[in-house]
């Protein structure tokens, strides 16, 4: 299988392709990315930018164009199998960057996943878990905006033995509803790559702030964010258990590691401060959130 | 919830079970089993760790009550409330409990799920007769209209006709594959068109009821277990012609482009996949590892209105001569074209050892005109 698979990643990278492959390491996973509209590769190549790496990845992830005519469609392959076939750029592009996301994740066994986004002070990092839409990226994009340093907005990898979370600094996931909130921190899209973004914010973090990207930091405090339009700001502590339920609802792999998952998440809980925070005002949750921060790293820098 | 649980009583001797994973924080227990996570409190994690499978309900609640002092009664209630609880949730090993020891029977596959399947969006036929046939390690039904039909499937395909039980397990379900053959010709307009269904795709329809009926053969075919055939399913389609045969990718618009290549004197095949055997590079067409009796598919196909328009390519084994893409050229190409899906149910790893194979050998052309393949297959 490993010779199969060389001979795969050969094939593929004498493809005439759009310039160079480009070469990404996700958490524990090498990553090589193509694609054939120009454009869109040197979108890709800006977006992953803080993830570029010199050697050529293990996996392949392509999107090409196929077809004539109106049955033209976009393609986007895995290590030569066929993810999707659309006619729609945007939803090509969404797989695309679903594929090199769930490979992170797939990938990484040695650190316990959690979805969550995680932002740091220099001496202490807080884990912010949450179903979709409630509120992660947003609240990342503007801790790290008022300088807090940028861990991931997705994925939290914690060492199982440190208790750090790694940097995974993919670009940050902005819902378009957030759009006016956080207009500044939002890039322009280059023409000839609108119909492959559609009205996603993606934001590199380094757009953010150009020292945005932290390095592994301990995590010291665990923060449940919900937005809710209008709702005044509230912070809850949450009792140990229910951090942990919340936390072990969030972890990638548990059904296949529950005893170590289980183990390194109460870890996580006992060094911990956790929250549950509500809140539909911005400035006011990053207000609280950086009052916790202080509040836990005073004892940590003492 | 396990019946079993409602038969519970302070006689029961509760036991935990012990393939569990379990973290204890400030006294409360947050468990993962079977999937899910629980939480415990504090009194349900007490009895959680003392049902050791040798105290009662009752035995428990008393030793509880000795250790902390308090009113028996209350604990026994609280004790019968927390296990009755853990039970409910399968945490606790129940009197009637199989055991884990016991396997599941192998049973195939049931193939429900065609393409566009779904209750709501069947507009196809009522196929108010099916045959259940077993076909490698699935179960698949093919639905008809009348009995003559049924009849003649329930003959051709005798080897693989499944038991009552399976026919069972399929009824609720829409067939994967059926069959439409008019029985007359109508009184005014052209002949009638026969039709193949996949769910609810038509993959094959023509004027020649017999070439519905084989193309049925060919795609039950890809069910069977093709590797031990050694071939390997492409996802392409073959066209046939003198010389040889070529894997193209699948039109846009598939009638159109056949009438453009049967002018030219070439053939296609009706199969949902490319079989090809690696070994003497040669495209198999027809129902490898299927045993079919193809006397009563043709009974049935000159009793009913047709005429042969326009011609499948005939069953046999064809030298691969090329893969023809739209473009551009090369085996990359080939690759990223005719490779497996990333769930391909003909499994991912046979479908790439042959394509990397062959696209190393087989030349990979760019240029998929009826005009173009015409000279390349050795047609007029």
């Amino acid at each position: 299988m490993p010779e199969r698979d060389e001979r795969v990643r050969r094939l593929l990278d004498a493809y005439p392709w759009a310039g160079e492959g480009i070469h990404v390491r996700l958490l524990d996973v090498g990553l090589t990315l193509y694609a054939t509209d120009v454009h869109l590769a040197e979108y890709l190549a800006e977006l992953y930018a803080p993830l570029r790496v010199l050697e050529r990845g293990r996996h392949t992830l392509t999107i090409s164009r196929e077809g004539r005519g109106r049955h033209r469609a976009h393609v986007v392959t895995l290590d030569a199998c066929r993810v999707v076939s659309t006619p729609a750029a945007s939803v090509a592009l969404s797989h695309l960057l679903f594929q090199a996301n769930q490979l992170a994740i797939d990938g990484t066994r040695e650190a316990v996943l959690i979805h969550a986004a995680a932002v740091a002070a220099p001496d202490a990092a807080v884990v912010i878990p949450g179903p979709m839409g409630a509120g992660k990226s947003t609240l990342t994009a503007a801790l790290v905006a008022r300088g807090l340093g940028y861990l991931t907005d997705e994925v939290v990898a914690l060492d199982p033995v440190l208790g750090c979370v790694r940097a995974y600094p993919k670009y940050l996931s902005l819902g378009s509803r957030h759009e006016d909130v956080l207009h500044d921190l939002t890039p322009a899209v280059a023409s000839g790559v609108e119909r492959f973004v559609g009205d996603r914010r993606l934001v590199p973090p380094e757009t953010i702030r150009p020292d945005a990207i932290a390095g592994p930091t301990v995590a010291l405090l665990v923060v449940t964010p919900r937005y809710e339009r209008g709702a005044a700001t509230t912070l809850e502590p949450l009792r140990p258990t229910d951090a942990l339920m919340m936390l072990a609802q969030h972890a990638f792999h548990l059904d296949h590691d529950a005893s170590r998952v289980l183990e390194v998440l109460s870890a996580l809980v006992e060094r911990s401060r956790c929250y549950r925070l509500v809140s539909g005002d911005l400035d006011d949750a990053c207000d609280h959130l950086v009052g916790l921060l202080d509040a836990v790293r005073e004892p940590a820098a003492s | 919830m396990n019946p079993d649980v409602l038969m519970l009583d302070e006689t029961f001797v509760p036991r935990a079970r012990d393939d569990v994973t379990a973290a204890v924080l400030d006294g409360e227990t947050v468990i993962h089993c079977d999937g899910a996570l629980h939480h415990l409190s504090r009194i349900a994690t007490l009895v959680w760790q003392c049902s050791d499978g040798e105290v009662t309900v009752e035995g428990l609640a008393d030793e509880l009550a000795g250790a902390f002092g308090a009113d028996t009664a209350t604990v026994e209630r609280d004790v019968s409330v927390a296990v009755l609880d853990l039970a409910a949730r399968g945490l606790l090993v129940l009197p009637n409990d199989p055991g884990f020891e016991s396997e599941p029977e192998p049973f195939p596959d049931v193939l429900a799920e065609a393409p566009g399947s779904c209750a709501s969006c069947d507009r196809g036929p009522g196929w108010s007769r099916r045959a259940t046939l077993r076909v490698g390690a699935s179960l698949v039904d093919v639905g008809s209209d009348d009995a003559a039909l049924d009849g003649a499937l329930r003959a051709a395909f005798a080897a693989h006709l499944g038991s009552e039980v399976d026919a069972a397990r399929t009824r609720e379900l829409l067939p994967y594959y059926g069959v439409a053959l008019a029985a007359e010709l109508p009184a005014s307009g052209p002949r009638p068109l026969h039709r193949l269904h996949r769910g609810t795709t038509v993959p094959v329809r023509s004027r020649d009821p017999e070439r519905v009926l084989r193309a049925l053969a060919t795609h039950l075919a890809t069910h069977a277990d093709l590797a031990a055939s050694g071939l390997a399913p492409l996802p392409g389609l073959v066209i046939g012609g003198p010389a040889g045969a070529v894997i193209v990718p699948r039109p846009g618009r598939p009638v159109a482009y056949e009438r453009e290549l049967v002018a030219r004197g070439l053939r296609v095949a009706d199969a949902p996949v490319a079989l090809v055997d690696v070994e003497t590079r040669e495209v198999v067409v027809g129902a490898p590892g299927l045993t079919v009796d193809l006397a009563p598919l043709e009974a049935q196909g000159s009793a009913r209105p047709g005429s042969p328009d326009p011609a499948a390519l005939t069953w046999g084994r064809y030298p691969l001569l090329a893969f023809v893409l739209d473009a551009p050229a090369g085996p990359g190409a080939a690759l990223l074209t005719f490779g497996p899906r990333v769930a391909d149910p003909y499994g991912v790893d046979a479908v790439l050892d042959a394509l990397v194979a062959l696209v190393e050998l087989v030349p990979v052309h760019a240029n998929a005109d009826a005009a173009v393949l015409a000279d390349l297959l050795g047609a007029r």
